[in-house]
């Protein structure tokens, strides 16, 4: 006799539902299960040889041995002192070679050039400045959508849709 | 690999419903299970890893595509009649008695697949994973009610692609694997 086949006339709710509930676990739990496809496991077996052939910096530091780890983080942490240690005489290195004439007139041209920026995104600033905010403000929105338009409109078109997707 | 290849592909198959994104999901499964292969390697417990990193990452996977489907599932929140209620457990049991295994579990499994995504989701977790309807609920983010209400609503859906013979409108025999 299958949990089906209980009088159910004058069942209350909760009796209906609880009888529903059993049948359909009786249902799905007698279902095979689905068979991997032949395709998995040489693609597993693919992607670990690839990964080995790129090498330990191709896997994320998190699946590193635990003894690579520690390593990395003892030379991280090492490399703390080092700097606060060689900066002092680092900085008596930099002061002499910045005297040198053909890296003084290297950094002139840097600044010379950093002076022209700076004098476009001033000019940039002022126009800006004589525009009313209002327009300013309605070609911003403007842009702002004319931007996101045919974003949204290729993500709707274009996004990968498996079942999950498409509900 | 091979003595877990068929768990893991459907875990996540029933979870995803979708042959190519189960297969993508298993193929992650194995490779975290690469990585901790020492550990895994003696392990009497490593069917039972597999098993929830296949469910966690499934879950994960769906939980990003969450947002499209809570909007769809919000719209049935509605209880199930009497009648409806009667009619459905009458159908499982007619299927349950009256045919054979293969084309019982035919019908079955397509039922299971037609459902929509916030309805089968659940629906596998609760009766395949054997989790509480809180667990659900906590997983998938949503309140207690309304995971009942959509487990619930599943069941029903099933009972009438399974009283129609399995001919659902949303039928996708094409992804159901034999």
């Amino acid at each position: 006799m299958s949990p089906g086949d209980s009088s159910s006339g004058n069942s209350s709710s909760e009796e209906r539902r609880a009888r529903l509930e059993r049948l359909t676990d009786l249902a799905l739990r007698e279902l095979p299960p689905p068979r991997a496809p032949a395709t998995l496991e040489p693609r597993v077996l693919a992607e670990i040889e690839r990964r080995a052939a790129l090498g330990g910096s191709a896997v994320g530091v998190g699946s590193w041995p635990a003894a690579a780890r520690a390593l990395l983080a003892a030379g991280c942490a090492l490399c703390v002192p080092l700097v606060w240690l060689l900066l002092p005489q680092l900085d008596g290195r930099l002061a002499h070679a910045l005297s040198v004439p053909d890296v003084a007139h290297l950094l002139d041209s840097v600044t010379g050039t950093g002076r022209m920026f700076v004098g476009l995104v001033q000019l940039a600033a002022r126009v800006v400045y004589l525009i009313p905010k209002d327009w300013l403000f309605g070609g911003l929105i403007l842009t702002s959508a004319a931007y996101a338009a045919p974003l949204a409109l290729g993500y709707l078109l274009l996004a990968p849709r498996s079942k999950v997707h498409s509900v | 690999m091979r003595a877990y290849q068929d768990m893991v592909f459907a875990t996540a198959m029933r979870l995803a419903g979708n042959p190519a994104q189960a297969e993508d999901l298993s193929q992650d499964v194995f490779l975290k299970a690469y990585e901790h292969f020492e550990q895994l390697r003696a392990s009497p417990s490593a069917g039972g890893w597999l098993k929830t990193v296949a469910t966690r990452l499934t879950l994960n996977y769906l939980a990003r595509h969450r947002k499209r489907w809570r909007v769809f599932s919000e719209v049935f929140t509605e209880g199930a009649g009497e009648e409806e209620l009667e009619a459905a457990a009458a159908s499982f049991d007619t299927v349950l008695q009256e045919l054979d295994g293969q084309e019982r579990h035919r019908l079955i499994e397509r039922a299971l697949q037609a459902l929509p995504d916030h309805q089968r989701v659940p629906l596998v977790l609760f009766h395949f994973e054997e989790m509480s309807y809180q667990d659900i609920a906590r997983h998938l983010g949503h309140s207690l009610a309304k995971i009942k209400t959509d487990i619930l609503r599943g069941r029903l859906a099933m009972a009438r692609t399974l009283a129609q013979g399995g001919l659902a409108p949303a039928d996708r025999s094409d992804d159901t694997p034999s």
